[in-house]
């Protein structure tokens, strides 16, 4: 059954590289290519300007990030205060699926 | 970060497709990112999937051009470029409207008189319910125009711009124009008609082509078009001298509403007719002839039909932004 409450799963087939996108930005406001770099860093994936951009677009749309003001050709983004919820509750479902699995993976 | 020399990338080939690819985005979405896009391409050089990617998420931004807007007056540019698209559509379905009683009763083949023309779709129901579909679009598409016009004509009068309240002005009453010019076009062929004026015009061409019925025709036609033509040009010059205000904007939304329902209604009226004649003779029996050109005509109404349903959708999503 779909939540009534927002999530990443709205945004379709940009939600994975929403994900990435919040949880690069958990830190410390980046820019976009900051953001690739980071994300490459700790996924191991690398997110083509095309994603990122569609990813940022709906992101924003959402209110999850806002724009700061740019800096010699750079925009950095930060995460708003529902993108954290957003991201934060995220995690928290994953992070049981995560222990779910793992538990029933290890013998009895 | 080491910054990689703009010369190594902007001159290879991957970066001048990248370029022009992103120059194919949306203007708000090239206002808003392309910028920050290509920073990224110069420092981290484009490959072939890159130029993939890039191209994927083009034909997104173009299905999802709402996502980035610049501000409220994009959001208002959006909803007036879709109603005045709209405005011209339904100008431009007006006359294929007005068209149809001459090409279904094929006046060109079978020497019908024109007064016969006009009034045969009288005695029949479906062909009388189109005919008045064709004078209810008039009556929306003056509510539409007269809508613009309030919007837009009077703040071109109020800062003097009187060229461009005249374009307005012209455009908004352009569908009565059309109207009322063609009719008379029709009435004075048709009385000259009568007495015998015209008479020695009535020739036989291969056995059975009204030369007369075509040249009045084709009058009537010519005329009701350039004024259409010229209402069209009219509007987008005025829009580009004076950007519309928010004013009239529900019912100028109403009424590009009301024009692609009656065109949506028309279209399938015209479709059941086109069905209906085929399966049963009904078009033999009344003189009315189901040809080529008819077949024509439906395929334009129901291209235009769907196009003004598509921007009607998209004024209703860009009236709901500003709405918020």
């Amino acid at each position: 059954m779909r939540s009534s409450r927002p999530s990443l799963s709205d945004l379709g087939r940009f939600s994975d590289p929403s994900l990435l996108i919040l949880s690069s930005l958990a830190s410390e406001p980046k820019h976009g290519y900051a953001m690739i770099a980071d994300i490459e860093q700790f996924s191991g994936t690398h997110l083509e300007v095309g994603t990122l951009y569609g990813a940022l677009a709906r992101l924003e749309k959402q209110g999850w990030i806002e724009p700061l003001p740019m800096i010699e050709r750079r925009r950095p983004y930060q995460l708003t205060g529902t993108g954290k919820a957003v991201l934060r509750e995220q995690l928290a479902t994953m992070s049981r699926v995560v222990s779910t699995g793992l538990q029933r993976l290890s013998p009895a | 970060m080491q910054q990689i020399p703009k010369d190594t990338h902007t001159h290879s080939p991957w970066m001048v497709w990248a370029k022009r690819l992103i120059q194919l985005y949306p203007a708000d979405w090239r206002e808003r990112y392309a910028e920050e896009m290509l920073g990224i391409l110069e420092e981290h050089p484009p490959t072939f999937w890159t130029l993939a990617n890039l191209f994927i998420s083009l034909c997104d931004a173009h299905l999802h051009s709402d996502l980035v807007s610049g501000g409220m007056f994009s959001v208002a540019k959006q909803f007036y470029s879709s109603v005045t698209t709209i405005f011209s559509v339904g100008l431009m379905f007006c006359l294929l409207s007005f068209a149809l009683p001459l090409v279904l009763t094929d006046v060109f083949r079978t020497a019908i008189p024109l007064h016969q023309v006009t009034t045969l779709h009288f005695f029949q129901p479906m062909l009388f319910a189109l005919n008045s579909l064709s004078y209810l679009l008039v009556i929306f598409l003056v509510l539409c125009g007269a809508s613009l016009f309030f919007s837009s004509g009077m703040q071109a009068f109020k800062t003097h711009r009187i060229l461009s309240f005249f374009l307005y002005l012209f455009s908004a009453l352009c569908p009565l124009i059309a109207l009322l010019v063609s009719s008379l076009v029709e009435e004075y062929a048709y009385s000259l008609y009568l007495r015998d004026v015209l008479k020695t015009f009535h020739l036989s061409l291969s056995g059975s082509i009204n030369l007369m019925l075509f040249l009045v025709s084709l009058l009537f036609g010519l005329v009701f078009f350039l004024i259409i033509v010229m209402g069209i040009w009219a509007l987008r010059v005025a829009l580009r001298r004076v950007v519309p205000g928010i004013r009239s904007t529900n019912l100028l939304f109403v009424s590009a509403t009301m024009i692609s329902v009656i065109m949506l209604v028309y279209s399938c009226s015209l479709l059941f007719l086109s069905l209906y004649s085929f399966s049963s003779g009904f078009g033999v029996q009344i003189g009315i002839a189901l040809n080529e050109r008819t077949g024509v005509l439906l395929l334009i109404s129901i291209l235009l039909t769907l196009y003004s349903l598509m921007r009607a959708h998209q004024a209703r999503r860009t009236l709901t932004t500003l709405a918020r």
